[in-house]
């Protein structure tokens, strides 16, 4: 499994290349294909400036999400890749978290240097 | 008759590995449950009743001084008598002083280094994070944590286990990697001499726990991904736990110490009490005098018209205390429980609030002084906030990062060619929110649901394009045992001892269940929640009678 980090300008028509529609008890709904993806979570727009009393004052416009691929990564979604420093916001536990800190030093080498040994 | 020996398939949750659930019939692994679940966040009640968390030994060759660890003007020597009775502790003798061994270790955040010691010519070691420069030294003749050496780590603590034997762990912050070093102290500084040492361990969190054994590669413990949860809360009989996607976004669950958690009028002790996962990780609040002493944090995002869920383990030292849950939609309104008791044994408090369509800015959850304002001190561990939920699923503790257990799915084929079947399902659900489904062949594909709705318990079965009847009972809550029965026209349904009729389902697909289908359990997808807790499933490759089926199911 593949753990990535995005953010959407569009997150609605994005995520429609990851979903299938399935009928319920409830009627005709859509759920992420499993085929393609293990786990979403959509973390949505991360605040960006706090105020006082937890008053969020600025919020980030792109949409963040977390997605846990089965295999490979959705190539169309490669341009809205981000590399928050490991872990972000959201963990998925020491597997995935560990798979993610792997592929992000890969992109960022100079955050991954060991401390100074003596 | 033998309902055991007439079932095609027997499965009562016990036996158990990653990805599968063991049938006790048949015996050739054709009816096992493929079982999945993402991510490695998930907890469950063990069999001594204690939440058992995923934990993780990151440091390599735990007790193997000799490999992969790096000598700085030291040795080492094998075979010393052990804490544990073996002869698998290690002399650490440094040739200089100054000396010291240490290893590089990939780890994030709030990590514990921990390790097994003895006095040998001197009775000191200093425990050393070198990513911030922190360390500490630890008297192994008194058992007294001793002077900072360089700068003191936010956290330190030895623990005696007998014949001269101490568990010395520091607690520091790491960041992408970390050195951690063992130095011979004489009590002040690195020395020359030699201690005896035992079983090391880095992990995240701020407590050293349990120790796990490592060579080559980190190991992990507990729940980790794709391992069936046996759930033992409330009852001596595992239940196997099926429960949807959920995400905790309290940061620091269980360290209400941190920074992140903002102080009114309240002061926090850090891990005074054993918790509920048995090690002493439980914080102690201090509520001053007045009702608005509170403890809480900010996360943004958007909140509104939506229902969520915070819940927390508490209890007092003695007597009773109040206290209350604070669910808040930032720049809107506050949504606070009314109060909860908390008494001298641990309980887990809910309290869920339901946002208005006005915009806010953030949700600002916390734990909050009883109403009656008076000073108190609450222990509180596990605080978890699940948004757009509305109810509590089982613990995901965090640390820096919210964590986010996937939902969780049980599978098995339904192994027959004939429209006569017959399943058995004993379940138990948690009153007005659970399900538990079961898909027959692909997602898209016929399925049969179990759930409770407006207070009442619903089967209802699909097939392809929609709906095709349902079969309803008032009582909500608590044991259901479940027959469902089928003959290419008719599913008859039958729940707790009671024949609830026909469901007629010739006007679509079937549920004939033929060739390759197969049925899941699953804890969860789209937009549908579950809570499930199966103690058996049985499937029959036949039709039983009315009088059987009433047997089957009566509680």
């Amino acid at each position: 499994m593949i753990f990535r980090k995005y953010q959407f300008a569009d997150w609605a028509t994005a995520k429609q290349a990851i979903q299938v529609e399935v009928t319920t008890p409830e009627g005709t709904e859509l759920i992420w294909n499993q085929e393609l993806v293990s786990c979403v979570v959509e973390i949505g727009h991360l605040c960006t400036q706090w105020g006082t009393d937890g008053v969020c004052e600025v919020t980030d416009p792109l949409y963040a999400v977390d997605i846990v691929w089965q295999d490979t990564a959705l190539a169309a979604y490669d341009a809205s890749i981000v590399w928050p420093n490991p872990v972000g916001v959201n963990s998925f536990g020491y597997t995935l978290d560990t798979e993610y800190a792997q592929a992000f030093c890969v992109a960022n080498p100079e955050y991954c240097q060991p401390p100074f040994e003596i | 008759m033998s309902y055991y020996d007439d079932a095609s398939l027997v499965v009562i949750p016990s036996g158990y590995k990653t990805s599968k659930v063991y049938a006790e019939k048949p015996t050739d692994g054709s009816g096992d449950l493929a079982f999945t679940r993402t991510g490695d966040t998930a907890t469950r009640v063990n069999s001594a009743g204690l939440i058992e968390k995923v934990r993780t030994n990151l440091i390599l060759q735990s007790n193997t001084f000799s490999t992969t660890w790096i000598n700085a003007d030291s040795n080492e020597t094998s075979g010393q008598a052990g804490y544990d009775g073996t002869n698998n502790a290690w002399r650490l003798t440094t040739t200089l002083s100054g000396g010291y061994i240490y290893q590089s270790v990939a780890i994030n955040g709030l990590t514990t280094f921990s390790i097994y010691a003895k006095a040998g010519t001197q009775n000191g070691i200093i425990l050393y994070s070198a990513h911030v420069a922190q360390g500490i030294n630890f008297n192994l003749s008194t058992g007294v944590v001793g002077a900072a050496f360089v700068a003191a780590p936010s956290g330190s603590r030895i623990q005696s286990i007998g014949n001269g034997w101490y568990r010395c762990s520091i607690t520091v912050s790491s960041s992408s990697t970390n050195v951690f070093r063992i130095y011979v102290s004489d009590g002040s500084n690195p020395s020359l001499g030699n201690v005896l040492i035992q079983n090391s361990q880095v992990e995240a969190g701020d407590v050293a726990t349990a120790y796990i054994p490592t060579t080559t590669a980190a190991v992990s413990v507990g729940p980790v991904a794709n391992v069936p949860r046996l759930d033992y809360l409330g009852s001596s009989c595992p239940r196997l736990l099926l429960e949807p996607q959920r995400t905790n976004l309290a940061i620091f669950s269980e360290q209400f110490d941190n920074s992140n958690w903002t102080k009114t009028n309240t002061t926090v002790t850090a891990n005074t009490t054993v918790s509920p996962d048995g090690y002493t990780n439980a914080d102690t609040i201090a509520f001053t005098a007045t009702a608005g002493a509170v403890c809480q944090r900010p996360v943004g995002g958007t909140y509104e018209s939506q229902t969520h869920t915070v819940s927390v383990y508490a209890r007092v030292a003695s007597g009773t205390a109040t206290f209350r849950l604070k669910c808040t939609h930032g720049g809107v309104l506050d949504y606070i429980s009314s109060d909860f008791t908390a008494t001298t044994t641990w309980q887990r408090f809910t309290f869920s609030a339901t946002f208005g369509a006005t915009i806010g800015t953030s949700l600002v959850y916390g734990v909050q002084n009883g109403s009656n304002g008076t000073a108190k001190s609450v222990i509180f561990y596990g605080f978890q906030l699940e948004a757009n939920a509305s109810y509590a699923t089982s613990y995901i503790p965090t640390l820096a990062a919210s964590a986010t257990r996937g939902g969780e799915f049980a599978s098995s084929p339904l192994n027959t060619t004939s429209a006569n079947w017959t399943l058995f399902v004993d379940t138990d659900f948690v009153p007005y929110q659970e399900i538990l489904n079961l898909y027959f062949g692909t997602s898209t594909g016929r399925f049969v649901s179990f759930y409770q709705s407006f207070n009442y318990f619903r089967i209802v079965v699909s097939a392809g394009a929609g709906v095709v009847a349902g079969r309803v009972m008032s009582d909500t809550a608590g044991r259901k045992k479940v027959v469902l029965q089928n003959d290419g026209t008719d599913c008859i349904v039958f729940v707790n001892g009671v024949k609830l009729g026909a469901i007629n389902t010739s006007g679509a697909s079937p549920l004939t269940g033929t060739g390759a289908a197969s049925f899941t359990f699953y804890g969860g997808g789209g937009t549908v929640a579950s809570i499930g807790k199966v103690r058996q499933f049985l499937q029959f490759h036949s039709k039983l009678t009315d009088a059987q089926c009433i047997e089957l199911t009566t509680l």
